[in-house]
């Protein structure tokens, strides 16, 4: 994206409309609302609250989104990127998940962690508790690396998809990370470590599952629960070797499956859930899959994290998106009368984010969005909750003071502190530009000071935003995280709340 | 010694950052395309058009092993250290002590890389979709070459000719040198000044042995975009480590 190509109404006034003395120049920059539209808008607010159905039934349905390391700032940039898009300034624009009624503020500090990463926060939303560092669904009274299979066991909190598949309704998990990556791993997996995604990352000798193997090796209720899982990490799920023979995945030719253990837990998928049950791993063969007459959806469609949203087109075997992966969990989950869970993760905002991307970030955020959206129009706040929200932060900031309809990941331009004057760009204390969108650390830091952008296309999508402290890797963001809902109960969701009270408000929503 | 290697590296780039008219020579510090992933041009310019008749778009298979030497003024001796390089025609491999750089392009023509840690019996691996993420677009010719031909191609035509060619920095009163090794198109000799003093490497073809390919081992395999969330790991925290100190992450061109 360019500024030279932001066609919405933004009045730039050139020098040569100056007028005369006798009257005052027109502001450069004008937004494109008129005085009364204010007003009008607030009033409108107003209508809409007192119009407010307070749903304060059981909710059949729930379904959960989670932004990874969507924080404010990360809606806030993904909002006036969107606008932008759509040839507006931006900054009006609401992304669909900001048009729910209810909205609160979820403290996500861990039982050990400030700033947490996403197995403890996870864990909170899911199960009802702050944990450890690293560990999914156990309390925090497991040890770092537990490996006693029964300690685990003792340890383990019920997840609200364990809940749900035990009251007999569908249940269903949706990401772009890999699906034993921690976010979706904590609502089916419980181990003392994140890391523990193939039997090959285990310890020797250690006695407990890996993440891959709990999602196939279920509990009854939840194997029969459990109808559609869709994301990344197929290596995880396929051995290093069949038959004395290397098993390449079927996309990348060179690279392997991870398992020791000899077993395809993707046939596995199949075998242990009967007829109607399928496996996919591209875009053909999952558009291919009928939901009504399918019964246990796996479908992995990259040996780790699928694509950025940004890259999606470019994968040959191609991939769905979010909302095509949503969509076809929802259609699935609805056979089932008496109600589903569905958890939707948009898994790579956190990593663009970790790599300084912003660009990416923001259209992975946007696409999240289309997939709440999507889900909006298939479901009815009447009997379903939907909640969106994030695990964790990041350490994401859009600073300055550009003036309204600047590109969101451009140059800051000022807005002119003479009326009628030209739009320049705003300077350093060292006289050089900087951008809008920035990070506190990560691989953006410059060495050896700061660059000059002036005639760098910094809305490149490869472009990395600068960064104040050198590192490897940008990190997550302390503070806090929002919570938008709609639907059954959805006006628990208010204040400033702990992370973990969001399990609650799901728990009561369906009435258990 | 890996210290003083990573030292080196960072400083190369530094120095070969500086001099524009043999940026070349950067990448063989930054191990080749990295140090300018951010350029395009780079990616988009097919060799053949402009290419000196020295330079081959697809050029052989080879091994070479390669000696860094570190002079530093008022000290005796150099410090140095050995790289072996395999080439072929769509895997490169750098092996650096201990740690060792595989690059890979599939049939597609997409480019993944890995970062080999021997000793930990790790890997630390790049999909092409996460170097995009990185900034980073890998010219494989760049790979190949163990230098970047950007810089080769500016220089005189008149140089070319078979056998060893000796390249000078474009800009006089630069003491960079490029030895190119037209036969085996590899730099056979490259001359860098640094702040510390000179690095000088030179590369022969000789066969190498290197560690069994690592996708058949039993090494435990890490996604480059998972290290950030891995800060309790002593492994993923010196995966990060290097990657900073190596400067292609933070490398930008602007």
């Amino acid at each position: 994206m360019n500024s030279h190509h932001i066609p919405w109404r933004l009045a730039v006034l050139v020098p040569s409309m100056a007028v005369s003395a006798c009257f005052a120049a027109a502001p450069t920059v004008q937004g494109p609302e008129a005085v009364q539209d204010w007003h009008n808008a607030g009033r409108q607010f107003i209508e809409s609250g007192k119009a407010l159905v307070h749903h304060s039934g059981k909710a059949r349905n729930v379904i959960l989104f989670v932004g990874d390391g969507m924080g404010v700032s990360t809606v806030t940039a993904a909002r006036i990127l969107e606008g932008q898009m759509q040839g507006r300034s931006g900054e009006e624009n609401r992304l669909s998940f900001e048009t729910l009624p209810y909205l609160g503020l979820s403290k996500t500090y861990s039982w050990d962690q400030q700033t947490s990463d996403s197995a403890p926060t996870m864990t909170a939303l899911v199960t009802g508790y702050k944990a450890r560092e690293g560990q999914l669904s156990v309390n925090h009274l497991t040890a770092r690396g537990e490996c006693d299979a029964a300690v685990v066991k003792a340890n383990s909190l019920k997840t609200i998809l364990e809940h749900a598949a035990s009251r007999g309704k569908a249940t269903g998990i949706v990401t772009t990370a890999r699906l034993t990556h921690a976010t979706p791993a904590a609502t089916y997996a419980h181990t003392a470590a994140r890391d523990w995604e193939a039997d090959s990352n285990l310890p020797s000798g250690c006695g407990v599952k890996d993440i891959a193997r709990q999602l196939i090796e279920q509990p009854d209720e939840v194997r029969k629960s459990l109808t559609v899982a869709l994301g990344g990490g197929r290596s995880y799920f396929l051995p290093k070797l069949s038959h004395g023979k290397d098993v390449f995945d079927p996309e990348y030719p060179t690279i392997k499956g991870r398992r020791n253990d000899g077993r395809d837990l993707t046939s596995e998928w199949v075998s242990t859930r009967g007829a109607g049950s399928a496996y996919v791993w591209n875009k053909s063969q999952f558009n291919a899959i009928d939901p009504l007459r399918t019964t246990h959806l796996l479908g992995l469609f990259e040996p780790s994290h699928m694509q950025y949203e940004a890259d999606r087109a470019l994968d040959p075997e191609g991939e769905p998106s979010l909302t095509e992966m949503a969509a076809k969990a929802i259609q699935m989950l609805q056979k089932r009368r008496a109600g589903y869970f569905l958890v939707v993760e948009a898994g790579r905002i956190d990593h663009a984010h970790h790599g300084g991307n912003a660009r990416r970030a923001l259209l992975d955020t946007l696409e999240l969005s289309n997939a709440v959206r999507k889900a909006m129009e298939m479901t009815s706040e009447r009997d379903t909750l939907i909640l969106v929200t994030a695990d964790h932060s990041h350490a994401f900031t859009i600073a300055g003071y550009p003036h309204r309809g600047n590109d969101i990941l451009g140059l800051v331009k000022d807005v002119p502190a003479v009326d009628g004057d030209p739009i320049a760009y705003a300077r350093d204390a060292n006289g050089l530009p900087y951008t809008t969108l920035g990070y506190a650390n990560g691989p953006g830091h410059r060495t050896g000071g700061r660059p000059d952008l002036l005639g760098v296309n910094t809305a490149a999508m490869n472009f990395q935003q600068e960064a104040t402290v050198p590192m490897g890797s940008e990190t997550h963001g302390g503070e806090d995280v929002a919570i938008y809902a709609r639907g059954p109960r959805a006006f628990h969701v208010r204040g400033s709340m702990e992370q973990n009270w969001i399990f609650h408000v799901m728990h009561h929503a369906f009435g258990f | 010694m890996e210290m003083l290697a990573a030292a080196l590296v960072h400083r190369l780039v530094a120095a070969a950052t500086r001099l524009a008219g043999i940026a070349a020579v950067c990448c063989v510090v930054g191990w080749a395309a990295l140090a300018h992933a951010q350029v395009p041009a780079h990616l988009a310019e097919p060799l053949a058009a402009s290419a000196p008749t020295w330079l081959q778009d697809q050029p052989a298979p080879v091994m070479a092993r390669c000696r860094l030497e570190l002079f530093v003024p008022g000290r005796d001796g150099a410090q140095v250290r050995e790289w072996l390089f395999s080439r072929s025609a769509n895997q490169i491999r750098l092996l650096k002590s201990e740690v060792e750089e595989v690059w890979r392009r599939d049939e597609r023509g997409r480019i993944s890389f890995d970062r080999i840690f021997h000793a930990d019996r790790r890997i630390v691996r790049y999909s092409s979709g996460e170097l995009r993420n990185f900034g980073i677009t890998p010219d494989w010719l760049g790979l190949s070459y163990l230098v970047d031909p950007r810089g080769m191609r500016e220089l005189p035509a008149s140089l070319g000719g078979s056998g060893s060619v000796p390249l000078q920095g474009a800009r006089a009163g630069q003491p960079d040198q490029l030895q190119w090794d037209s036969v085996r198109q590899l730099p056979a000799r490259v001359v860098v000044e640094v702040r510390e003093g000179a690095l000088r490497m030179t590369c022969l073809e000789a066969p190498v042995t290197l560690l069994p390919a690592p996708d058949s081992g039993d090494y435990l395999i890490t996604d480059a975009a998972d290290l950030a969330d891995m800060a309790y790991d002593p492994f993923a925290r010196k995966a990060a480590a290097l990657e900073v100190r190596h400067g292609w992450r933070s490398a930008h061109q602007h």
